[in-house]
């Protein structure tokens, strides 16, 4: 049946198809780990995004909108509606609600499992929109292949994986799309449906910043390379005016947009671009000599006021200053010297060569030769692949987590490149050599000896590639990303695997066996997990909205027992909880953290200073040799407590840690306002109750 | 004046009543159903040296049950109950305490909330010293005496000087030591004691001259004693957290039927009558038995202003009424609290709102005050705590949430000029389009 259609309709039937297969592709292939584990919310920010649809779908869109929380940041609460980006909540509810309206009740947990899966089809389908527009279908079908299953976007995107990110790379892509479609056509109807998209996406990730700067940054050059239309004008404008508007309406984001400097660039670029149109339509009306002086007199006065203007507001504070994470954009080094908040987290780090490859594999040396494509027959739509993806190579480099942005820009570079390649080669496998010696091709067309076989080996190349590419993503997928970190997995020495289920553990006997208005201090990074597995009142969490507060907790942490316990005092706590992890080896635990936690406390409160921490030689150490400071610090006795007397490992002494590969300095100690509450099987999660004033004391 | 003269009577007759040996006691009674007592003996023979003192208590309502320490049948529960919510603790010197009465027991007492009177003597035996140990006091070594060579009994024929005449009572803390004046000493032979300064439940109630001190009496001083001068503490008493009150004195002899009528006389030669031995006793007792100074609270509320129900949350901004009933032991019923002084706090980590509860004399207490512009998880809290009343400590939790996004001013007149430039705006640009589409003039 198929072969009986006209070989147009046969390429639409194909296409269709092969955008099916991909779809499927990149749904199963993020299925990993509900297949190994279940169907489980992963890691941290993941939970408080689950929690938050939870009471949205129970308690409805106003009621979500005005949520205060008073279970986490006790007891200053947190004003959720106002602090979040909506924009995944809404869509998985909607999802939800429109499944259950089918009668096909999904429960709301599995649906946000499912969610980044489904979004990175959709990626899959607006990457081949954004390929076909900036070149044509067929890259769009080899960057939608490719896009499918790259593992940097895989990463945050895998089934559980329920976070912001898994709607806003589709939210990203789809723009983009939009925008080049809209240049392309200076259409108003194109233009106001990227604005819609820029408001979903703004809606959806704080990355957002990245477009609004993105887009102004294209529309300077352009002008700049003399690429000026009206077509572009149209579409800015429309963008601008209406993404501002409409970005405004989400109440996280605010009136940002008129004063954050992230988003001045755009401010000004609109402005630019009327007195550049202005100008453009003068020079057309009036002499040149007239032209000329004008131009002197009003413009350079316009533009030196308004750079006085936007010094001044900067300088008393009027636009918003520049945010930490935006700083760290710029200059890598300096969250590590001013804000250790923003580096104490691992994906804020500068990525190193090695995670290139791993994350893009092919693509990182196939985008170089997508640039080169689009650079020999540049076109409006290759100019803003080309500035995507350079700027977003460079945003990878300098932290972990952009590596998410790069992505689809790799892929639609490599796609360009591939298929470039394909085309020109391929045709040359099919030509007979014959023809050649005909001479009927023009004189540019020079003859290539053994053309044929070196385009023969130019395709199976590529193909190889692809098919190694095709391996690699997927044993990292299997490898790398499709673990929960909720719950955690390891080999044994018979090669059997072993589960540790601690934390799901700890969380559910706070659930059960605490009172329901129990307080929980434990570092940030569980705040998310403790309130919604545990149910319970956190005093920080992984929003770390408030410096000072979370200082506190470090504080506590690093402190004394006595000094501790007045602060857990002040801060009605009831219980400590602890991540310990030197009973079985599990690196990421709260003696690791725990310098950061010194950093963080040290920042507000001068007492912790982070040199005590060390021996005289500087080293951090928690044997014989360590500093008494640290071995007398509320952290040290949490972990540490009992573990004096337990044998964790033959041929070793009692209270060997197996992390820092050292016999703990401190095993003799007792808690005096603390006592133990619950240790979990393998000895990660350990929580401690705080014990009221002494009756007679 | 109208009020004088009745008042004066009074006064005059409570006197009175002070004064008379055989006075009936005044109208004080422990808390209802607090007034199971056991006395905890050295031997029966204190049982008839200190019969005033016992007879007092039972006079007061008291149920009374002696028993020896060394008996060993003494026990303070029988199958978890406690059998009694006050003891009288003056076994100072058994050594033999075969009976359930230990440390622990002791310790176990006072922490579900009884009263303990504890006297002390020279030679003091382990389970008092340990006792007061636990509750912030600490017993000078034994053997030990409080001796004070400028202010002795002149009249004891001793001549060893332990035999003190003690001026130095805590008459501020007239909840403890009542409202009456000290006009005599207080004589005292006994062991001295030291209190902890960490110890913030602990106070000194009466203690020694300048040149009191403590040491073994007849040796010479070769080394610091424990205490002396001021800090050689005499009586001390002790609130605990739950309110148990416990009192410590040093000497089993100051409540002695042959303390509370003696007569002394200071070096300077000045002769005392009759010492404030009895006086003192009995005021610490009624203290420590829960026959003064107890409050109780009840029905601590709030909400907004002009609704009753206590709401699950506050608005920033909203106006709320606190209210809560305070009332007060007299030794006979349950009357209205009269202090003037309760306050609350609104709480979030420190207090952004602390006001002086206005007491309407009927045990009512009441505040209104505006939520402070902050959201947040607060606290009411009020912590009314003291010297010799039981302590109020009761908080409730609220959260103070913001403006519901509907909850705001909708037309507010700044934004007036806003509203007049979109409308001539959107007026502009018809007019504009009008022209521009219609008008062409070629």
């Amino acid at each position: 049946m198929f072969v009986s259609l006209p070989s147009a309709k046969q390429v639409v039937v194909l296409r269709i198809f092969i955008l099916a297969l991909v779809c499927i592709v990149a749904f199963a292939t993020r299925l990993f780990s509900v297949l190994r584990f279940e169907s489980v919310i992963h890691e941290f920010d993941p939970y408080f995004n689950y929690r938050t649809t939870k009471f949205l779908v129970s308690e409805g869109i106003y009621n979500f909108h005005n949520w205060f929380d008073d279970y986490s940041w006790y007891p200053l609460g947190r004003i959720i509606g106002g602090t979040i980006y909506p924009g995944l909540m809404l869509t998985a509810a909607l999802v939800h609600w429109a499944l259950n309206a089918l009668n096909f009740t999904v429960n709301i947990r599995n649906v946000c499992v499912l969610t980044a899966p489904l979004f990175a089809s959709n990626t899959a389908l607006a990457t081949y929109l954004l390929g076909k527009e900036v070149e044509n279908e067929k890259t769009g079908l080899v960057a939608a292949a490719l896009i499918a299953i790259v593992p940097g976007y895989i990463s945050r995107s895998v089934a559980g994986s329920y976070d912001n990110e898994g709607v806003a790379i589709f939210a990203l892509i789809f723009c983009f799309f939009l925008w080049v479609k809209s240049v392309k056509t200076g259409s108003l109807f194109w233009s106001a449906m990227c604005a819609l998209s820029y408001f979903y996406m703004v809606a959806a990730w704080g990355g957002y910043i990245f477009i609004i700067n993105l887009i102004p940054l294209y529309v300077l050059v352009m002008i700049f390379v003399g690429r000026y239309s009206h077509r572009l004008y149209v579409a800015y404008c429309t963008l601008y005016v209406l993404g501002t508007l409409l970005s405004m309406q989400v109440s996280f984001v605010g009136f940002q947009p008129v004063y954050s400097s992230e988003h001045m660039a755009a401010l000004g670029v609109f402005v630019f671009l009327q007195v550049y149109g202005g100008i453009r339509w003068i020079s057309n009306v009036l002499p040149p000599d007239y032209f000329r002086a004008l131009f002197r007199i009003v413009f350079l006065t316009v533009a030196a006021a308004a750079g006085v203007a936007f010094v001044a507001a900067s300088v008393t504070g009027y636009v918003a200053p520049w945010t930490g994470r935006f700083y760290t954009l710029l200059d890598p080094t300096y969250a590590k010297a001013h804000i250790p908040i923003i580096a104490s987290v691992s994906e804020h780090q500068p990525t190193t060569w090695s995670s290139f490859f791993f994350d893009l594999h092919m693509l990182t040396f196939m985008l170089p030769a997508g640039l080169y494509y689009c650079l020999k027959s540049a076109t409006d739509g290759n100019i803003f692949i080309v500035m995507y993806g350079v700027t977003s190579v460079y945003f990878a480099g300098v932290m972990v987590r952009l590596m998410l942005v790069l992505s689809p820009a790799a892929c639609v570079l490599s796609a360009i490149a591939i298929s470039n390649a394909l085309r020109t080669h391929m045709t040359h496998i099919h030509s007979p050599p014959a023809d050649k010696t005909t001479g009927k091709k023009g004189a540019a067309d020079t003859v290539v000896p053994y053309q044929q076989e070196i385009s023969l080996a130019i395709v199976l190349g590529i193909t190889a590639l692809l098919v190694f590419y095709t391996f690699h993503c997927t044993w990292v997928t299997s490898e790398a990303y499709s673990s929960p970190s909720i719950v955690l997995a390891a080999r044994q020495h018979d090669g059997g695997r072993i589960i540790f289920d601690d934390f799901r553990e700890a969380y559910y006997w706070l659930r059960q066996n605490t009172p329901e208005d129990a307080k929980i201090m434990s570092w940030w990074d569980y705040g998310y997990q403790i309130t919604a597995m545990a149910n319970r009142t956190v005093i920080v969490d992984n929003n770390t909205w408030n410096n000072s507060h979370i200082a506190l907790v470090g504080m506590a942490m690093a402190s004394d027992e006595e000094i501790s316990y007045k602060i857990m005092r002040s801060l009605d706590v009831d219980y400590v909880l602890v991540i310990f992890g030197g009973l079985v080896g599990y690196a990421s635990d709260d003696i690791n953290k725990f310098l950061w936690m010194v950093r963080i406390a040290g920042g507000e409160h001068a007492e912790i200073r982070e040199e005590d921490y060390f021996t005289p030689q500087g080293e951090f150490r928690v044997d014989r040799e360590g500093s008494p400071i640290l071995l007398n610090c509320l952290m040290y006795k949490m972990c540490y407590f009992r573990f004096g007397s337990i044998l964790t490992e033959h041929g070793k002494p009692t209270g060997y840690d197996r992390v820092r590969n050292t016999e703990i300095g401190n095993k003799d100690f007792t808690l005096n306002h603390l006592e133990e509450a619950y240790t979990t099987e393998h000895w990660l999660v350990r929580i401690y109750k705080v014990k009221s004033l002494a009756n007679r004391g | 004046s109208f009020i004088g003269p009745p008042m004066g009577k009074v006064v005059v007759v409570s006197l009175l009543f002070f004064s008379l040996l055989t006075a009936p006691a005044v109208l004080a009674r422990p808390v209802e159903g607090k007034e199971r007592t056991l006395v905890l003996l050295d031997d029966n023979g204190v049982r008839r040296s200190h019969a005033t003192f016992f007879s007092l208590l039972e006079e007061r309502g008291h149920t009374l049950t002696f028993k020896e320490a060394e008996d060993g049948d003494a026990s303070l529960t029988s199958y978890g109950e406690y059998l009694f919510d006050n003891l009288v603790l003056f076994a100072p010197t058994a050594q033999d305490l075969r009976g359930m009465i230990d440390v622990h027991a002791l310790v176990d007492f006072v922490d579900s909330g009884h009263n303990v009177l504890v006297a002390g003597a020279s030679d003091l035996n382990d389970l008092t010293r340990e006792f007061g140990a636990e509750c912030g006091v600490e017993f000078d070594e034994s053997g030990t005496f409080v001796m004070d060579h400028l202010n002795f009994d002149a009249l004891d024929a001793e001549g060893d000087h332990t035999r003190v005449l003690i001026d130095q009572i805590a008459t501020d803390a007239t909840m403890i030591v009542g409202t009456e004046k000290y006009e005599t000493p207080v004589v005292y032979r006994g062991v001295g004691m030291a209190i902890d300064d960490q110890n913030p439940l602990v106070t000194k109630i009466m203690w020694g001259s300048p040149t009191t001190y403590s040491f073994f009496e007849g040796q010479p001083i070769r080394t610091y004693p424990q205490s002396a001068g001021l800090e050689t503490v005499l009586v001390a008493a002790m609130q605990a957290r739950n309110n148990a009150r416990v009192t410590f004195f040093g000497s089993l002899e100051m409540c002695s039927d042959v303390s509370f009528k003696a007569a002394a006389q200071r070096v300077s030669g000045i002769h005392i009558d009759k010492t404030a031995n009895k006086q003192l006793c009995t005021e610490l007792s009624k203290w420590t038995f829960h026959e003064r100074g107890v409050l109780r609270h009840s029905n601590h509320l709030h909400h907004r202003v002009g609704e009753s129900g206590i709401p699950h949350f506050y608005r920033v901004k909203d106006n709320l009424e606190y209210e809560v009933h305070i009332e007060q032991w007299t030794g006979e019923k349950w009357d209205p609290f009269v202090g003037q002084d309760v306050q609350v706090e609104f709480v979030r980590i420190d207090p952004y709102i602390r006001r002086t509860l206005n007491n309407d004399g009927a045990s009512r207490f009441t505040t209104a005050f505006q939520v402070p512009d902050v959201n947040g998880v607060y606290k009411f809290r009020v912590d009314y705590w003291r010297p010799g009343l039981t302590r109020l400590f009761f908080e409730d939790k609220v959260i103070v949430r913001p403006f519901r996004h509907n909850e705001f001013e909708r037309f507010i007149p700044t934004a007036f000029p806003y509203y007049a430039g979109a409308f001539s705006m959107m007026f502009g640009f018809f007019i504009f389009g009008w022209v521009y589409l219609y008008n062409r003039s070629d």
